[in-house]
């Protein structure tokens, strides 16, 4: 594989971590502006973990998305009470909050006669874990996509089991929910907790593949983008988020079709394929008319797929 | 079962139930009713806890309601159904049943095959099993109204709360429902029932009570309740009661 | 003390034109209950369409704010057209991310036709005034001026005439109004213009305040109009007004006493706290109590 494949298939991979992250809060209901934060919070973390206290990748990767998934839990109390376009925009308030306090958040250690650390605006350089440790690009590209696959599998089972469910119901219809038994603050954290652990994993591994971060990377830009994402591939399934970065970064971006007026041309089709289908490529009904096709079809796994049916 | 005890709300200074009390037995089949924007619909809101009452207790087999959160209210073994069904538009039927089934219990994580073919049985109890695998956004008036009530069996509730079963319905299907109702109260199931329709209310019911103006004004046998002077009064007006 | 005033001052004019970016933020929320994330790149591609004939033609400032404001108008007329009177009135979430698409269909088309990033722009009232030991720039108190002027036209519009009656309805009770025998896709429609056309002013005033401009300015005019607008209650036109003035003095503030770094940050401090205690804004704790639309899902 070329060195521009394997960059453009990872940079897939790692967007597609927070646009998940967006996809789990959509399922509840909520649009996230701010899911961008999660990202920047592990990817510090994460980089400062390995860079500077000379953890393992593995130990840096579990400490960024723990933290990212600690303030997720933190930022679900105040935004509990905040609902459709208050919860977007008091989720931008803080993602923002979070990139300013990077602007200004300034820890360095001298490591062999070098300042290492962030830098406030100048941001975080030489988090070279991969490099030091020759681990190749395809290597790395391979880790991605290993837990890419593990988070998409724990994903496809939530859907299938209790919580996927009662998500899907908090989404539809909250006051439904709590009349039928739904804890609902309960569910709201634990959808909160699981964006950001989800957003804290592509962070870690983002810092780590670009050996550099800076605040301004992390702008609102990244969270609508990987809410967009979410939306273009459809809310009726969990590969919905990597269909729509795949659309985006994979088509277009790399094959350099439309060089210049790439903006153009893809900002038109998904305003032009968001008047057809609000919802997204697969939505729920387009998700619901492949799963009766292929109840049709093998009628001998009827009985499996009904024990499978909330998804 | 359920005790009512003197429950009082109101919203920005207007009273929307005053001094209620309203005690049920178990395996009773109370009918609701009183003219429109009299608190029947909020006196169900108050007993499931979304909107907290501003005095009165409300007990439900010797536990205390009051300060309980919804879901820990419809733990105790309460269920609903809505003036305009609530069902989940983007499910099909059988999501919609499998929804209910987890929300209803907290520990069960995954559905047993037992649970699933439990779940069969009641869509088939009251005719939704052909559609099954249908998007619940596709059902008419009568069959989400019917799901809205299969619905609320899943979680075997004691006490079920029905908000105009029969709203928007011509006759004949209002029949078939009132016998689905009533297939429920053979099986020992307490109702209370919100609905304009005297006939079907004086069929199902034995017992009814009358809210005006967030007042309870009459509260007894059904053949009493109708021939009582202040319900017709509040349904006719004075001139023609008189 | 001293600086203190004059900080306040400085927020206040540079915040009226947050104000107008705020009251027209306002109006489209207040008759779609949706967010316009394009509200911004709209404005932006009007600016540069005045940039362009104040840098081809060398007109005069006329001339360029007339074209500023009928650049906005026919770039918000896109995007209502796409991305509002298209998508199905359920669907907001899919509104809110077609005009995210459409607002990076706008940057990059500005960035096809105008390479350079930065285009001068033709300044306005190049004086200022003092008062004791005040001070104030002649280009903030034109602002100032024109947001004034503009919200009491603004003002007699909405209360005095019969289109100011049917978008009070619209935005009220969309069906209500329908009902009524109000065409309410013609109100959205011309609110949506209104609100573009009172951007393109802001926008123009802003631009030459600062005397350049980039394409970066649409992002910059949605999040500001965006702050002002929560900060002084979603839908409430004196919220907007009041939400601009405070978001431009609590800029200034910080700036002077914390320094520029700190002053995103504490505006945004400031917006999550008011999220957090008063969701309605300063001016809209009715509305959000009451208007069940603004707490819309997706």
């Amino acid at each position: 594989m070329d060195d521009h494949l394997i960059q453009v298939l990872s940079n897939i991979g790692m967007i597609t971590f927070i646009a998940l992250s967006a996809y789990v809060l959509l399922l509840t209901g909520e649009i996230s502006f701010g899911q961008q934060a999660f990202f920047a919070i592990s990817a510090y973390a994460s980089g400062i973990a390995t860079a500077m206290w000379g953890w393992s990748f593995w130990l840096g990767l579990l400490w960024g998305a723990g933290v990212a998934g600690f303030a997720a839990f933190l930022l679900a109390w105040p935004t509990l009470r905040m609902r459709g376009l208050y919860f977007a925009i008091g989720t931008l308030a803080f993602a923002e909050m979070v990139r300013l306090i990077f602007e200004v958040f300034h820890y360095q250690i001298e490591i062999d006669g070098e300042m290492v650390g962030p830098n406030g605006s100048e941001g975080f350089r030489g988090i070279r874990y991969i490099f030091e440790n020759n681990i190749s690009e395809f290597q790395y590209m391979m880790i991605i996509y290993a837990l890419l696959a593990s988070v998409l599998v724990f994903l496809f089972a939530i859907e299938r089991t209790r919580v996927g469910a009662i998500f899907r119901m908090l989404g539809e219809d909250e006051l439904l929910a709590e009349m039928q038994g739904v804890n609902r603050t309960y569910y709201k954290v634990m959808a909160t907790v699981i964006a950001g652990l989800i957003a804290g994993i592509g962070g870690a591994l983002f810092a780590h593949m670009n050996t550099y971060v800076e605040p301004k990377i992390f702008n609102v830009m990244l969270g609508v983008h990987s809410l967009a994402y979410g939306l273009i591939g459809g809310l009726g399934t969990a590969l919905g988020p990597l269909i729509g970065v795949s659309l985006d970064i994979g088509l277009l971006e790399s094959t350099r079709m439309f060089t210049g007026y790439r903006m153009v041309v893809f900002g038109g089709l998904v305003a032009i394929l968001l008047i057809f289908r609000p919802r997204g490529l697969l939505d729920e009904e387009a998700v619901h008319a492949i799963r009766s096709a292929w109840r049709r079809k093998t009628p001998s796994t009827r009985q499996q797929s009904e024990i499978d049916a909330p998804d | 079962m359920l005790q009512i005890d003197s429950v009082s709300r109101s919203f920005a200074g207007v009273v929307a139930l005053r001094d209620v009390s309203l005690t049920v037995a178990q395996g009773e089949v109370v009918g609701l009713i009183g003219p429109n924007g009299s608190g029947k619909t909020t006196l169900f809101n108050v007993i499931t806890g979304l909107f907290p009452a501003d005095h009165g207790r409300i007990r439900f087999n010797g536990r205390e309601l009051s300060g309980l959160r919804p879901d820990q209210i419809v733990a105790c073994g309460l269920a609903r159904t809505f003036q305009t069904p609530r069902i989940l538009h983007r499910m099909t039927v059988r999501e919609n049943m499998v929804c209910a089934a987890y929300a209803g219990s907290p520990l069960v994580q995954r559905l047993g095959s037992c649970a699933q073919s439990r779940l069969d049985d009641l869509l088939r109890e009251c005719g939704l099993d052909g559609r099954a695998h249908d998007l619940a956004k596709n059902l008419t008036l009568p069959e989400q109204r019917r799901l809205e009530l299969v619905r609320t069996l899943v979680a075997d509730p004691k006490l079920i709360l029905l908000d105009e079963p029969a709203g928007g319905m011509t006759p004949a299907e209002t029949k078939d429902k009132a016998t689905l109702i009533r297939d429920l109260a053979a099986k020992g199931r307490t109702c209370i029932i919100i609905e304009h329709k005297i006939d079907m209310i004086s069929s199902l019911c034995q017992r009814i009570c009358v809210l005006n103006f967030g007042k309870v004004i009459a509260d007894g046998t059904t053949v009493d309740v109708l021939r009582d002077e202040a319900v017709l009064e509040a349904y006719l007006g004075p001139q023609e009661a008189g | 003390m001293v600086d203190f005033v004059q900080n306040t001052l400085d927020g206040f004019f540079i915040g009226s034109s947050y104000a107008l970016l705020a009251i027209g933020f306002t109006l489209i929320f207040g008759v779609m209950r949706r967010l316009n994330l394009s509200y911004g790149p709209s404005i932006m591609l009007g600016v540069f369409a005045g940039t362009m004939i104040y840098i081809q033609l060398e007109a005069g400032l006329v001339f360029v704010a007339c074209a500023t404001v009928l650049g906005a108008v026919l770039a918000g007329i896109y995007v209502e057209r796409i991305c509002f009177w298209a998508v199905g009135r359920g669907a907001v979430l899919a509104s809110m991310v077609s005009s995210f698409a459409i607002w990076m269909q706008l940057e990059e088309l500005v960035t096809i036709f105008f390479p350079e990033r930065t285009y001068a722009f033709p300044p306005l009232g190049d004086f200022s005034l003092e008062f004791g030991p005040f001070f104030i720039r002649g280009a903030h108190l034109v602002m100032f001026l024109c947001a004034a002027v503009l919200t009491v036209l603004l003002h007699l519009l909405l209360y005095k005439t019969r289109f100011g009656l049917a978008l009070r309805a619209v935005s009220e009770n969309p069906l209500a109004a329908k009902f009524m025998g109000i065409n309410t896709g013609l109100v959205v429609f011309s609110a949506f213009a209104l609100a573009s056309a009172i951007g393109g002013v802001a926008g123009f005033l802003i631009a030459s305040a600062d005397q350049q401009i980039t394409p970066l300015f649409g992002l910059w005019a949605t999040f500001k109009g965006l702050i002002a607008m929560t900060l002084g209650g979603m839908g409430s036109i004196p919220g907007a007004i009041a939400g601009g003035l405070l978001l431009g003095i609590i800029e200034a503030q910080s700036t002077w006493y914390l320094g520029a770094e700190y002053r995103d940050l504490v505006a945004y401090f400031v917006l999550f706290a008011f999220l957090v205690f008063r969701p309605g804004g300063l001016f809209g704790q009715r509305l959000a109590t009451q208007n069940r639309l603004s707490m819309q899902r997706v």
